[in-house]
């Protein structure tokens, strides 16, 4: 009562005008970034945007799908297998979209706000590094970007008003022009040796160069067909092989540690997740595990598709990968009955062999364990076999990488001296990557980049089943509708024929 | 009761409710004159004339201190006997003064009573004073304690809906203690809050408070107003144009309630109680669901339909599974298994009195309202004081404190998420298959625990029985108001107070229930609270002037500073190693999330004058102007000013008028402009600030900082410019009278979420952008159809419409768009923003009837668009509104309007001899309203229950059609909003029925009077509306916009109420 009576004393007879606003619960930009502890905070909210919900929920639709070896059970997720999708589907496309660009937005905050500062001589390298790491970042979601919607508005400065919100559309060259300037400031400046403790699995200058060579590789392929970044590709996967040591990658001997150990040495990215923090679990084993296993967590995956059976007997038996990313028979998770592919009602052909790749037993619903792999060393051979095939030919070079990552995985290795052709090796490599990388976020790039959208059309189960005919148009995706109503500049066009 | 005091107080009163108080008094009038038999002695007779000589009939003639007395005859005359030589006889005649005559020595008294300009009239309360209503220059409805008293509800809003026109009340959940919308003339902010300001006894209302329901989807706040017992009420006044508003200044465009509670007056302490008993019963117009054998049979339809066998064979396969004939299945009535009677009990003790110094009003009440869905409830427990003192002759004090807590077991019935979903929503959808205790998906046929979407089978049943589910909020509000009297005619005024509001929201989900069966156990408590601090001080300044003080000047003028404080906190925990505990014990559970809290801060500080003139009663002028600042802009952007004026004309005070003013006794013309405000917008929104995204690396979480929102260096307020012409009207002595406005408002500077392309890294940003337009026209009317003697039949109805129409929605004009019904299946929105159309246009895909064999050419293509490629004959046909060949995102259009053309009440009040009878019937016309639960119970999903009426009608090879009520079965991909589920919402309520009898008394047994009444709430309601109300809003509360949609809607009960008055 003391405090009213004070309060009203005051008011009343001193007017209470201070009208500032007080901010009691957040932080305010106008202090901050001010020391490189401040500064690693603005990075780490950029690995916040790739958490639950990107990898795990919306990127699969529209890079995992429409792969030629996979079936879904779930309508919107079909469309993109089918290619019926709009530009007004909700559930993945605008996610991708959105969480892209929150990453390349707080990228943007991270570089301009750490470029105006000065921490001290002793901290420049340190601070040159997470401005590297920044811009990384930014070049990650931005080939993501490229490579899905094909022209997309590029903002590289962190907009203050409406005005700076609305960016036209960047031809895709000038796109991969950012991306390269991007990962070659990261190249020079991330750390130059594997990161250990709090800082475990962050990019170094090894993650930069394998971007850029992969870059360099996609730039290759369509639609830019820019055959002289290929060499620039061979060089430059050349280097992240050659250097491995320094920034600790290597193959690993077992396959299926590769896939389940987490930053382990073969990880070149992958984005982090952890079970027991709350919104920092994946729900992929959720979303994508099989239904009644309880390596989709508690209670059960929820199946939204799996792989074809011709994938699966594609493998050669002995090769171990198979069952590793996939999982033809499991057990009920409260019977005990073993359920098995085709053979049970539960798991119907139309529904795909359950994925293997992402399990946690231990999950509560959409809380699970497993970091997303987004790169592995595995990738860097491939990619080399196929740069030293485009550029020399199926020469003994390309064979020993394409031979070491099936060695490894117990697939028997092919004859260096089979005299197969460029284009016939080209096709073996081709096929490799789904053996070896399924799951992992490659398949629609792949498809796109080796012109293969029509013939993936021409096997993908869901895309036979709906009668789709390939259309010129599914080369990217269109982009999601609410951005063509909001953006002004965008003229309410879409991409050509969406 | 005492007919001394009875008169004292009307009198001390003097005409301010006068039909209220003319009516009790003929009550008591008649009641007495059946008494009056027994003791004869001398009678008085006589005739009773106005001015003019002309006999006014149905006078009351009334002996001084007593309770006898009579009414004149159709000739003005009367006769009346008394006891006592010494008595006086009291002569009143409503728009009359009282006059006196004492009986001593006479048998005859004729009586001439002059028409009294004051008692014709209501005082109306406004903001800081009163007027009486017929120097009002603005739009103000008021509604009496009786118009409330009348009807047993939880919250006095309930009451008000369809009492005064221009006011619009919707209740977002008919669960008891749910929320309400209340909009007057129509609605102007996008971004917040479209509630109008609440004023109780002078203390503004801040913007409420209550604990959410977090991650547990949308559900809706509880009634904000039901603090408040409505008993204590004795008025209710709406300021509607800016000319009553505008003292209100920033938070006035959304109109204003003015409360006044009731207080004590002087005489002996009186005692009330008033128990009232209720049964809530279900309500018909559930629309018939299959049965278990049919729900299968449609099963196997849809599986033929996909190629497939049929299942249910009544055969037995390799493992010794044995599969039933559709037959063989029994079924469940959900509903029957959620819904139950309930009662309804309410109990008020109401003591008031005083001296000449002071008077005090003290009331207690305990209210528990069972819902008719099991296990919902609200209690409430409330006490109010009231005191009036006068300190000295200058100076004089006026208290009122309240308090009340109030207990709320919810149901999250409408809260639209699928996931989240209510039992209604489920009751309706559930497997009729399943026992009323099955727990779990069964492994049916093809194995399916969830639909594609995710969605478990959540028993509706135990989800009441076993979720604990509750809101509690404790109110106080405690407001001193000082008047010390400088010089005549001015007052110094000192108002100060505080309201605080502590809410707690508490959920647990256990193991065993469908919300908690994935985490194991789910708790949620979740705390908010504010405390709101007000001090005013104004001088009030009377003066008249001139020859026979015909210029009359009313200033007032003063500053006033409000500070808010909000807090929240909210914690979640899982996986409980037992769900015994609950909420009571969330350490236990083995997950806990780290808790959010939030402190927030608002000050509104305010400078207002108001000055009234007018000449002779027949010319008025009133200017009013707030400067209002505000923490929540933008620094160079804090304060804002908002003016009005407003001119009034009483023609019928003229000197050339007086020849008809005995058909027109009262004849005025208004007519106010002015501007008003709203700060719609939450605080911090004009500052660049940096939220929280922290991330794990190596397992650990690391701290992460990113910019939350964009700044907008620019925010102002919302400004609202409304101009109002009004005619005020009365015939034959007020015996019949109407008032009539013409409202346009315009709202510039609307404060948006404006949305901005995500390729920003936002999806919006707060802006003041855009402008709407509300127009409309009020007219209410009244008439005392049936004075005699024994019966009365005094009626009024109200009438209003808007149209409001988006002018502008900021730079490009792009629309807005709503929330999605559902969280997670149902996502795109149903509602949208968009220039040119009706605020809250329900918005979605157009459907043209259903696809038919006709769609396809010989080789079996389609010759129309598809959509989803769906060329299920029967389906929804899609059309293609851009005419681009195919159906895209772009094809979605406006499909309904959820305002309505025109909303109505109807009021009648009957009297004879001791009984009255209320009934009231209110209306809501031309609304349209999005059915959500059709997409699911008339789509013919086959993992969710449907319709009877869809099943016996649906697109079938044999019943080939084309209405798009009923699809064929299969309809799996088209969960989105769209033309098939808009239907008519409107309807027309008998609201209210309520019978009355005041128990003659006689003797004097202690009890003064003793009321009995039987009330029926919700009795019959007309409507077109398939589902089972039509008055829903299921996306309303949380200060949202949208409007129009049903999805699970709690169902609204019916109430039989029978309430005992007793007075000591």
């Amino acid at each position: 009562m003391n405090k009213i009576l004070y309060f009203a004393f005051i008011c009343a007879f001193f007017s209470c005008t201070d009208l500032e606003e007080e901010v009691f619960s957040r932080v305010s930009p106008s202090n901050f970034y001010n020391t490189p502890e401040d500064a690693d905070t603005a990075i780490i909210a950029i690995y916040q945007t790739m958490n639950r919900g990107l990898f795990d929920a919306a990127m699969p639709s529209l890079v995992f799908v429409a792969s030629p070896h996979v079936w879904t059970r779930v309508s919107y997720r079909k469309s993109y297998a089918n290619y019926t999708v709009t530009a007004a589907e909700t559930r993945s496309n605008p996610s991708v979209w959105r969480k892209s660009y929150e990453a390349i937005f707080r990228a943007n905050v991270a570089i301009g706000e750490i470029e105006k500062k000065f921490y001290g001589d002793g901290y420049e390298a340190e601070r040159l590094a997470i401005i590297a790491e920044a811009k990384w970042l930014r070049a990650f979601n931005y080939f993501n970007l490229v490579r899905l919607y094909g022209e997309v508005p590029m903002p590289t400065v962190a907009t203050s008003d409406i005005e700076g919100a609305r960016l036209p559309r960047t031809s895709i060259a000038n796109i991969y022009e950012q991306i390269i300037a991007d990962l070659k400031y990261a190249e020079t400046n991330l750390p130059d040796r594997k990161r250990t403790d709090s800082k475990l699995g962050r990019p170094v200058v090894g993650t930069a160069k394998f971007l850029l060579g992969k870059v360099y590789l996609t730039m290759a392929g369509l639609p830019l067909n820019d055959a002289s970044k290929m060499p620039m590709a061979h060089a430059k996967i050349k280097e992240v092989i050659d250097n491995k040591e320094q920034w600790g990658y290597d193959l690993l001997d077992s396959y299926e540690d590769a896939i389940r150990i987490e930053n382990n040495a073969e990880r070149i990215f992958s984005v982090q997740q952890s079970r027991a923090i709350e919104a920092q679990g994946t729900q992929m084993a959720f979303v994508w595990g099989g239904k009644w296993w309880n390596r989709g967590g508690k209670s059960g995956g929820q199946y939204h598709g799996g792989f074809t059976k011709d994938f699966y007997d594609s493998y050669e038996p002995t090769d171990e990968r198979r069952d590793v990313t996939m999982a033809l028979t499991y057990e009920h998770f409260r019977t005990g009955k073993t359920l098995t592919y085709m053979e049970t009602r539960q798991l119907q052909e139309a529904s795909g062999i359950p994925q293997n790749k992402y399990n946690d037993p231990e999950q509560l619903c959409c809380n699970g364990q497993n970091d997303i792999i987004v790169y592995r060393y595995s990738d860097a051979l491939l990619m080399y076999a196929e740069a030293e095939n485009e550029v020399n030919g199926p020469t003994t070079t390309a064979y020993q990488y394409l031979n070491e990552v099936r060695a490894r995985g117990g697939a028997s290795t092919y004859d260096a001296s089979g005299g197969l052709s460029q284009d016939e090796f080209r096709e073996l490599i081709y096929k490799e990557r789904f053996w070896e990388l399924s799951f992992e976020f490659h398949e629609v790039y792949d498809i796109r980049r080796l012109g293969k959208v029509e013939e993936a059309i021409s096997i993908n189960p869901e895309a036979v089943k709906a009668g789709t005919v390939y259309e010129p148009r599914y080369e990217l995706w269109p982009i999601p509708v609410s951005e063509i109503q909001t953006n002004i500049e965008l003229n309410g066009k879409n991409n050509p024929g969406w | 009761m005492k007919k001394k005091e009875f008169l004292t107080r009307q009198r001390a009163k003097n005409g301010k409710r006068p039909y209220g108080a003319f009516m009790m008094l003929l009550f008591f009038a008649l009641l007495l004159n059946a008494q009056n038999m027994y003791s004869q002695d001398k009678t008085i007779t006589g005739t009773v004339i106005d001015e003019a000589g002309m006999p006014l009939p149905g006078a009351s003639v009334i002996i001084k201190g007593t309770t006898i007395g009579t009414q004149t005859d159709f000739d003005g005359n009367y006769s009346l006997s008394v006891t006592n030589d010494s008595a006086t006889l009291v002569f009143l005649y409503i728009g009359y003064t009282v006059i006196e005559q004492s009986v001593a020595g006479k048998s005859l008294i004729n009586v001439t009573l002059k028409e009294d300009a004051e008692s014709l009239d209501e005082v109306v309360v406004v903001g800081y004073g009163t007027q009486k209503r017929s120097d009002l220059t603005g739009s103000v409805a008021s509604v009496t304690a009786k118009d409330i008293a009348v009807t047993p509800v939880v919250s006095f809003d309930l009451a008000l809906q369809g009492r005064a026109a221009g006011v619009q009340i919707t209740s977002n959940s008919a669960e008891p203690g749910g929320g309400t919308s209340i909009s007057i003339r129509g609605s102007n902010s996008v971004l917040g809050n479209n509630e109008p300001l609440i004023v109780i006894d002078g203390y503004a209302l801040p913007e409420n408070v209550e604990a959410t329901s977090g991650a547990e989807g949308h559900s809706q706040p509880t009634n904000a107003l039901s603090f408040i017992n409505p008993s204590d009420i004795e008025s209710v006044d709406i300021l509607k144009d800016a000319s009553a508003t505008a003292i209100y200044g920033s938070r006035g465009a959304n109109g204003v309630i003015v409360i006044t509670t009731k207080s004590g007056a002087e005489g002996k302490a009186k005692v009330s109680v008033f128990t009232e008993t209720a049964i809530t019963t279900i309500p018909p117009g559930f629309a018939e669901l299959l049965d278990g054998p049919t729900f299968i049979r449609l099963k196997d339809e849809n599986r033929a339909l996909r190629g497939q066998d049929p299942i249910y064979n009544g055969e037995t396969d390799e493992d010794g599974n044995y599969s039933p004939l559709p037959e063989e299945f029994g079924t469940t009535n959900w509903l029957d298994e959620i819904l139950n009677h309930g009662i309804r009990k309410s109990a008020t003790l109401t003591v008031s009195g005083g001296s000449k110094e002071s008077s005090y009003f003290l009331s207690t009440n305990f209210l528990q309202n069972e819902g008719i869905l099991k296990g919902t409830k609200y209690q409430r427990g409330n006490i109010r004081l009231n005191l009036k003192t006068k300190v000295s002759k200058r100076f004089s004090l006026n208290t009122q404190i309240n308090y009340s807590r109030v207990k709320n077991q919810r149901s999250n019935a409408g809260n639209g998420v699928v996931v989240a979903s209510g039992p209604v929503f489920n009751a309706y959808k559930a497997n009729p298959t399943y026992g009323p205790n099955q727990q779990f998906n069964e492994e049916d046929g093809d194995g399916d625990i969830s639909g594609e979407d995710g969605t478990l089978f959540q028993n509706p049943k135990l989800q009441l029985q076993n979720n604990d589910n509750g809101t509690w909020n404790e109110d106080i509000i405690i407001n001193l108001r000082g008047k010390f009297t400088l010089l005549k005619g001015l007052d110094f005024n000192v108002t100060t107070g505080f309201k605080s509001k502590n809410s707690r929201r508490e959920q647990y989900f256990p193991s065993i229930s469908g919300q908690g069966e994935r985490t194991n156990g789910k708790a949620l408590y979740n705390m908010a609270g504010n405390v709101n601090m007000l001090v005013e001080t104004f001088l009030k300044y009377n003066k008249s002037l001139g020859s026979r003080k015909s210029h009359k000047i009313n200033l007032t003028g003063g500053y006033s500073f409000q500070d808010n404080t909000t807090r929240n906190l909210n914690t979640r925990v899982e996986n409980f190693p037992t769900d015994a505990l609950g909420t009571d014990a969330i350490g236990i559970g083995l997950e806990g999330y780290i808790p959010t809290s939030s402190k927030i801060t608002k000050s509104i500080a305010s400078f207002y004058f108001r000055s009234n003139y007018n000449y002779k009663s027949k010319y008025y002028a009133t200017f009013t102007g707030r400067a209002d600042g505000s923490t929540v802009f933008a620094s160079n952007q804090k304060w804002g000013f908002f003016p009005s004026g407003a001119v009034g004309w009483t023609v019928s005070n003229e000197e050339f008028f007086q020849g008809i003013s005995r058909v027109v006794s009262n004849l005025k013309f208004r007519a106010s402009y002015g501007i008003t405000g709203s700060q719609a917008i939450p605080p911090l929104r004009s500052l660049s600030i940096l939220g929280p995204a922290s991330a794990v690396i190596n397992d650990q979480l690391q701290a992460g900082f990113a910019p939350s929102q964009l700044a907008n260096a620019n925010l102002e307020w919302e400004k609202t410019t409304q101009s109002d012409i009004g005619l005020d009207l009365a015939f034959f002595k007020g015996r019949i009278y109407s008032s009539m406005d013409y409202y346009l408002k315009t709202t510039n500077d609307l404060l948006m979420n404006f949305p901005l392309p995500n390729s920003s890294g936002f999806t919006s940003i707060i802006s003041n952008t855009g402008s709407i337009e509300n127009k409309g026209f009020e007219i209410s009317l009244g008439a005392h159809i049936i004075q005699s003697r024994k019966f009365r039949w005094n009626t009024n109805i109200n009438y209003s419409t808007n149209k409001n129409k988006i002018l502008s929605l900021g730079p490009n004009d792009a629309d807005i768009f709503g929330r999605p019904p559902s969280g997670n299946i149902v996502k795109l929105p149903s509602n949208i923003l968009r220039v040119g159309e009706p605020f809250a246009a329900l918005y979605g895909f157009e459907i043209s009837g259903l696809i038919q064999e006709s769609d396809f050419d010989a080789d079996g293509n389609a010759t129309i668009p598809l959509y989803g490629n769906d060329k299920t004959l029967g389906s929804w046909k899609f059309k293609d509104v851009d005419e681009d060949g195919i159906i895209t995102a772009a094809d979605r259009t406006i499909i309904g309007d959820p305002n309505p053309d025109f909303t109505f009440g109807w009021n009648n009040d009957f009297t004879y001899d001791n009984f009255s009878l209320n009934i009231f019937i209110q209306g809501v016309i031309g609304n349209d309203v999005m059915n959500v639960d059709r997409l699911f119970l008339a789509s013919g999903r086959d993992i969710d229950n449907s319709l009877l009426s869809w099943y016996n009608n649906r697109y079938t090879a044999t019943n080939q059609h084309n209405d798009a009520r009923y699809p064929s079965v299969n309809q799996q991909g088209s969960l989105t909003p769209h033309s098939a589920i808009v239907e008519d919402g409107s309807y027309v309520r008998l609201k209210n029925v309520a019978f009355n009898y005041n128990v003659p008394l006689k003797g004097s047994n202690g009890i003064r009077s003793m009321r009995v009444s039987l009330t029926a709430t919700n009795l019959l309601t007309f409507t077109n509306y398939s589902g089972n109300d039509p008055e829903v809003n299921v996306l309303g509360g949380r200060n949202r916009w949208e409007r129009g949609i049903d999805y699970g809607s709690y169902p609204r009960a019916q109430t039989f109420t029978l309430g005992l008055n007793l007075g000591f």
